[in-house]
């Protein structure tokens, strides 16, 4: 494990006074859950965890962290697989777990107002009693808290038609460094009194510019009625086939979700196996709407799934059965966990012209490191899911998955695609943002916490390895 | 169809044409009907059009969201990346060409409607969407408590995840009226007109089909506030400015097209209004995006800095 740089000089014990006793962890069995996120693999232990019991108490921390220079960083559930929400510099992890107020859901102009500790799923939980829908929806989100969410910009499956978490912004409540409370946007979802539009610096920023307290978030109505589609193809032309005629189909899936041959093998291999045929590629789609307009849509999509090859088309409008269909999709994460020590989720976004080429890159560079990997696509939005298993306690294998992602990222940034789609950059990939952007792009990215942050004393080292704080 | 490229380097975009991702680049003096027929043939549009001989730089000054924001939201959600010339004369590339990312700090949506001095696009990714097969545009007339349960009606319900436009008309004529558009798959027409015909029916107004619907046209400013204030919103400045409004009853946007002078005051009590709950106005209004002390000194800063870049 690596250790903090900062604690010379300043003693944790210091904010006591600001948020009680059984708010502050400074043990080592209480500070080790904070040592990583998602990423699992590399742990940076902080001095302190606070945990404020409200806004007021969250602003007098920011304040007096500021004023004892000490690096800190802004924590939900910690499901971030970027290496994001953990200390790199040491100092102090803030756990907002306590600020989980839904505050108000307005039905009639549609939207809630939250602050920045709920959870993705009490959000929908709320929010449908009323008939609305909040469709950003990662895959953590019984956990996942929407400061996160809006920290990473997350998406989700149902983002091909709906949108990633920035769609549903309509202000932003943040703490800045200097302690104020500024409100960018609001329910009117526009500027509000300042000259730009600031919300839209801080959305995906990644917890480096402010400290998120609330939002208020723009909501839909749910729509009645949802069918679930799965097929499988022998190969990846017709596979790839299907998604672009899906896409490009004005019934419009809301979803539309690849896995890879491993990958269903996998899932075959395990106790969870679903009676997928071994070697293929499974593809998931969902349309959903009005019953009187869904319904209609039924045979089209499952024709263009039969018309490009695949003999085995399922699908179903009935709860019980569609989640049968979603069954292997979503109990791959958790087969990964069983079955190696450790996995790093990669992320990113290519042209979806270019996956045959991608995945036959993926394959051969993790065959000829020796690592075993998966893969799932957000496959409507050309989002990539590599899944790189590995062994961490062995230096060799770490230094081979890195190696890896390295690779992948080299040949997303070539083909025109992204680094992150959904993830973030965190720290787990800041070392490739120069070489994506060129150095006149990332200098502009660089004016924007030299505005909010400029001594990156917030989240120091993430997005951009220059963001030093010591 | 012209090939997907990136520029090594400083990773320009260059025009392409991407049915597969529908995306597409283009110039920024590109009028929309242009980007619209060159989309069209392969099958996919643009559909954030107030006025098709407009271009895109017109469009963003004035205004942030379309009539078809109602269904594939405002502009920062559907132009991917840009390229874009710095006051250096220095060109760099914003964004990215494929529809979602969250790599870095999100400078493309920041810089669409920015008002600060910091250079300007030459070129846009656009995201596309595929066209129906058929289209149905239609309007509800009846008196404004009918007009309004039938708007009510068109944005409490999931219908109108697939309705290109829910625009409440005011001032053109002696009734207000509404309007709607889709653009649907073949043979789903009836069933939407089905629907808006028992909306109509439900809420005392009156549905019918029509042929075509007059453009939009780029207002002199619009305004972007509540959903349920649009209608209001609307009916006020047609009342203050003469001439005609147009409210985008799912979005909250007005595009308003005044016939009488703006007069400052009145404007500035508007947009005090509309601050208040997060809103703002865009477009050719006097006095308007005042913004406060704490931002100027960033804006000057970010201006400073990319000058000399």
């Amino acid at each position: 494990m690596k250790s903090g740089v900062a604690g010379v000089g300043w003693d944790p014990g210091c904010l006591e006074a600001l948020v009680g006793r059984e708010r502050l962890l400074c043990s080592p069995a209480q500070l080790a859950g904070y040592e990583a996120d998602g990423l699992g693999c590399k742990r940076y232990r902080p001095e302190a965890v606070v945990i404020p019991g409200d806004v007021a108490a969250l602003k007098e921390v920011v304040r007096e962290l500021g004023k004892l220079e000490v690096p800190y960083v802004i924590r939900g559930a910690g499901t971030s697989l970027s290496g994001g929400p953990v200390a790199v510099e040491g100092g102090v992890v803030i756990h907002l777990s306590h600020l989980r107020a839904i505050e108000s859901i307005n039905v009639a102009e549609r939207y809630a107002v939250v602050e920045s500790g709920v959870v993705l799923a009490d959000l929908e939980k709320a929010v449908g009693r009323h008939g609305l829908y909040y469709p950003p929806d990662p895959s953590t989100g019984t956990v996942c808290t929407l400061g996160g969410n809006v920290a990473s910009n997350a998406g989700g499956v149902h983002c091909f038609r709906y949108g990633v978490t920035s769609h549903y912004v309509l202000g932003v409540e943040v703490i800045l460094t200097d302690g104020r409370v500024v409100c960018f946007g609001g329910p009117g979802g526009g500027r509000g009194d300042w000259r730009e539009d600031w919300k839209r610096l801080f959305i995906g920023s990644e917890g480096t510019l402010g400290v998120f307290t609330r939002f208020w978030l723009r909501l839909i109505p749910r729509p009645e009625k949802v069918w679930t589609f799965r097929a499988t193809y022998r190969e990846l032309e017709a596979a790839s086939e299907a998604i672009r005629r899906l896409a490009s189909h004005p019934a419009y899936p809301s979803a539309i979700e690849l896995m890879d041959p491993p990958c269903v093998d996998m899932v075959e291999n395990s106790p969870m196996r679903v009676g997928l045929p071994k070697g293929s590629f499974m593809l998931l789609t969902e349309i959903d709407g009005p019953p009187e307009l869904v319904d209609g849509r039924v045979e089209a999509i499952a024709g263009i799934l039969r018309e490009c090859g695949s003999g085995d088309v399922v699908y179903s409008d009935e709860a019980g059965e569609r989640e049968r269909l979603w069954r292997a999709r979503k109990v791959q994460g958790g087969l990964l966990g069983q079955i190696s020590p450790d996995f790093i989720v990669q992320d990113a976004v290519i042209p979806k012209a270019y996956l045959g080429e991608v995945l036959t890159f993926i394959y051969r560079e993790a065959e000829a490191e020796g690592i075993a990997v998966v893969t799932i696509m957000h496959a409507g939005d050309g989002n990539l899911h590599p899944d790189f298993m590995f062994d961490s306690r062995d230096p060799e294998q770490l230094e081979k998955v890195e190696r890896l992602g390295k690779n992948l990222m080299r040949k997303v940034s070539e083909i025109g695609g992204t680094l992150s789609g959904e993830h973030g950059i965190g720290s787990d990939k800041s070392g490739y943002m120069k070489a994506h952007l060129g150095e006149v792009a990332e200098a502009m990215q660089m004016t924007v916490p030299g505005l909010f942050n400029e001594s990156h004393q917030l989240n120091p080292r993430k997005v951009f390895p220059e963001r030093r704080f010591r | 169809m012209r090939e997907a490229a990136a520029i090594a380097g400083e990773r320009l975009f260059t025009e392409f044409l991407d049915p597969v991702d529908m995306t597409g680049v283009f110039p920024a003096e590109m009028r929309l009907e242009e980007i619209n027929r060159i989309a069209g043939e392969a099958g996919l549009r643009f559909p954030l059009v107030c006025a098709e001989g407009a271009t895109l730089p017109e469009h963003v000054r004035v205004v942030d969201h379309a009539p078809a924001s109602s269904r594939f939201g405002p502009y920062v959600d559907n132009i991917l990346g840009m390229n874009w010339k710095l006051p250096s004369g220095r060109m760099v590339r914003i964004g990215e060409r494929v529809v979602k990312t969250t790599t870095g700090y999100d400078l493309m949506r920041f810089l669409l409607h920015t008002g600060a001095d910091l250079g300007r696009p030459t070129h846009f990714v656009l995201r596309l969407r595929p066209l129906g097969g058929e289209t149905l545009r239609g309007e509800f007339t009846g008196d404004d408590e009918a007009l309004r349960a039938v708007g009510a009606t068109l944005c409490a319900d999931s219908w109108n995840h697939w309705i290109d436009r829910i625009d409440l008309l005011a001032g053109e004529r002696e009734t207000v009226r509404l309007q709607v558009a889709v653009d649907c798959m073949c043979g789903e027409g009836e069933r939407f007109e089905a629907y808006f015909g028992q909306v109509a029916e439900r809420a005392g107004a009156t549905f019918a089909k029509g042929p075509s619907l007059a453009e939009t046209g780029l207002p002199f400013f619009s305004v972007k506030g509540l959903p349920g204030e649009a209608a209001r919103t609307a009916r006020r400045c047609v009342e203050a400015l003469g001439g005609r409004a147009r409210a985008l009853l799912l979005t909250g946007s007005v595009l308003v097209y005044p016939d009488k002078e703006v007069k400052a005051d009145w404007i500035r009590t508007l947009e005090e209004e509309l601050e208040a709950i997060g809103g703002h106005l865009l477009g050719n209004v006097p006095g308007t995006r005042i913004g406060r002390d704490d931002e100027a000194q960033w804006i000057r800063q970010m201006e400073e800095q990319w000058k000399r870049l």
